[in-house]
């Protein structure tokens, strides 16, 4: 029975910790810019996380080691730090993006300026992860990022065109696009996927696995957590992408503000539906504020072989506490100078793609290799899931920043 | 496997996670040591820790630039105190002896100071 | 942001050059869409407030990022884009009226004006 409830708050978890502020503001802006067509991306990076998602929380389990340790061995120091600094810096432009995201949702609650709340949110959120046991902060975000489900509720209470919107499963270029569109389409499709495979999800996850002790007994929970967690966790995406392009598409608005994202559920369910909204998006951004920071800290320590871990104590771990409260110091800073949120996603949204071949090599490496995983070594299905995936990632890291630029960030 | 088996150097030992007595990591064993001189035979003499060690390591200009963040110590951990390598490296002595966690030393006073729950 | 990328990204010029052309040269379609956006935005959670579906905080801070965001639009343009800038000043203005017809109008025409180039639109 205690497995049962364990298992359960594992998947719940993994449901109100999916969405980030990132995929907030490009769900909201795909629904509204290309309708449903855009629906399969989603749920073709949902996979990819689900398999490299199981593959780290397997590999933490069995090898017994963190990703960036199993890095550096794999990669050497010259290639582990060229793999370690973008993708540190990456967490901490993310975390920026997130304590920003952050503010403007306790700025819509409030109507206090933005910045003393960025101020006021970044020490309340140091505070918690300071004394607060790991367990608990998981739990809590997780759980009450669950708020989010408003907008899955928003979904069944408009009348959505549900065979429309089920068609944008299948891959598609929505027909009529001009030749200028058809490359924001193709930059949406490379941010939702970047968006969705954050290293720092990966690396949160595989470090909290090797935190709570996991062993081959937990390697059905792991299975379950990714598949099950990261599928729910993915409909609420979708569900903002759906309800965008209801609401939104017809209304000729293409979200520029992060609170508009609100409105669709202020639209059937009032100031009631707001509010959850509002509280459900503070929980989730919050969430992932942490995660991104406590990420930076646990990559960094684990390259470096420091103690590390938010099981320990601050004292037991010196420089690892260190680590993220600078993390948390300089993404702080980074939203005080006044860069918007939403340009923040971008950057960590471009950046971050093309730092995951990386990042996403030596898991692959490690989680095929028996000398590691003894009889817990990929399977079929998951070599070909895994390197086909890889091939994909390796693809759209090199059109990034092409796309970014050639589309004015999708905007054209 | 114990520190007179025969080991490959680059796989087995350097980039491995170094381990005291007390169970606390100890850095990352960023280089290795030999003694020795045409025609005699060479043997490790120690483990080298810290940035310091990357110098052999990393481009000049690389180097430079680590360095001028982290500073150049290096702790030398003689062969003899290692115990056993597997995926890890043990050590048969606590961290202090051998002059590491110095910095994890000072920090940890520190932040003994601010309450927790 | 894009200036960065652009350097950093400089080897391909010959290969994007077409590409980076055509982005320059609809700057101008980027951000009338942004006003156009904004205007709709905005019309719609005045629209709400109107039905005491939204609350006086929210429409107020929704409110003042838009004109921030639009005066910020407004200064990067410079002097270049007058419809831009005319777009600009109306939007602003009905913001401040809390005009929820005017701002639909405006979106309205700014769509007509900047944009259909498929179903996207």
């Amino acid at each position: 029975m205690g497995r049962l409830i364990e298992i359960t708050l594992g998947i719940m978890t993994a449901v109100g910790g999916f969405v980030d502020i990132s995929e907030l503001v490009f769900a909201a802006q795909s629904g509204s810019r290309f309708g449903f067509a855009l629906i399969w991306a989603f749920a073709f990076a949902t996979i990819g996380i689900i398999v490299f998602g199981e593959m780290s929380g397997r590999v933490a389990a069995i090898a017994k080691q963190p990703v960036f340790n199993l890095m550096r061995q794999r990669l050497g120091l010259d290639l582990g730090l060229l793999t370690l600094l973008p993708a540190v810096a990456v967490n901490i432009i993310t975390c920026a993006a997130e304590v920003g995201g952050m503010a403007l949702v306790l700025q819509l609650l409030t109507g206090w300026p933005y910045k003393l709340l960025a101020i006021l949110s970044t020490a309340c959120l140091a505070a918690i992860v300071w004394a607060l046991p790991f367990k608990w902060i998981e739990r809590v975000f997780g759980l009450l990022g669950l708020l989010m489900l408003t907008f899955v509720a928003v979904a069944a209470a408009i009348h959505v065109p549900w065979r429309e919107a089920a068609a944008g499963l299948i891959p598609q270029i929505p027909r009529g696009l001009s030749t200028q569109e058809i490359p924001s389409f193709a930059y949406f499709v490379v941010a939702i996927m970047s968006a969705v495979l954050f290293p720092y999800e990966v690396y949160f996850y595989s470090s909290g696995a090797i935190e709570e002790h996991w062993s081959a007994k937990d390697l059905m929970m792991n299975r379950l957590t990714t598949i099950v967690g990261f599928s729910l966790g993915s409909l609420l995406a979708i569900s903002l992408l759906i309800n965008a392009a209801v609401l939104f598409r017809p209304l000729h608005i293409d979200p520029q503000l992060p609170g508009t994202a609100a409105l669709q559920a202020a639209i059937p369910f009032g100031e009631t539906g707001l509010l959850l909204a509002l509280f459900g998006m503070l929980f989730a951004i919050s969430g992932a504020a942490i995660e991104t920071c406590l990420s930076s800290a646990y990559s960094v320590s684990q390259f470096l072989g420091w103690e590390w871990g938010r099981y320990k104590r601050p004292h037991e771990a010196p420089r690892f506490t260190l680590a993220w409260l600078a993390s948390f110091a300089v993404a702080l800073a980074v939203v005080l100078t006044g860069i918007p949120p939403l340009e923040l996603v971008e950057w960590a949204v471009v950046f971050s793609i093309i730092v995951l071949p990386l990042t996403y090599l030596p898991l692959l490496l490690i989680a095929r290799d028996r000398k590691y995983m003894n009889e817990h070594v990929n399977g079929r299905l998951s070599n070909v899931l895994g390197w086909g995936f890889y091939t994909v990632l390796c693809a759209a890291a090199v059109a990034a920043l092409p796309l970014y630029i050639v589309t004015s960030g999708g905007q054209l | 496997m114990k520190r007179d088996a025969s080991i490959k150097l680059v796989s087995e030992v350097r980039d491995l996670q170094i381990v005291d007595s007390e169970g606390r990591n100890c850095g990352i064993c960023d280089d290795i040591e030999f003694h020795g001189a045409p025609g005699t035979p060479l043997t490790v003499a120690a483990l080298l820790v810290g940035p310091g060690a990357y110098r052999r390591r990393l481009p000049r200009w690389a180097f430079r630039l680590v360095a001028m963040i982290a500073g150049e110590r290096v702790a030398r951990i003689p062969w003899k105190a290692v115990d056993k390598i597997t995926a890890r490296i043990f050590l048969s002595g606590p961290a202090e002896e051998l002059g590491l966690l110095r910095t994890e030393d000072r920090l940890a006073r520190a932040f003994r100071k601010i309450p927790t729950s | 942001m894009r200036q960065t990328a652009a350097i950093l990204f400089f080897p391909l010029i010959p290969w994007l050059w077409p590409g980076t052309l055509a982005a320059a040269e609809s700057s101008d379609l980027v951000e009338m869409r942004t006003v156009r956006s904004l205007a709709a935005e905005t019309a719609e959670v005045f629209r709400l407030q109107a039905e005491r579906r939204v609350n006086a905080i929210y429409a107020r801070t929704m409110t003042e990022n838009a004109v921030d965001q639009l005066h910020d639009l407004d200064q990067s343009a410079g002097g270049e884009g007058a419809a831009l800038h005319r777009a600009i000043a109306e939007t602003v203005a009905a913001l401040n009226h809390q005009d929820s017809a005017a701002l639909r109008a405006i979106a309205q025409r700014l769509f007509i004006m900047a944009g259909p180039r498929g179903p996207a639109d």
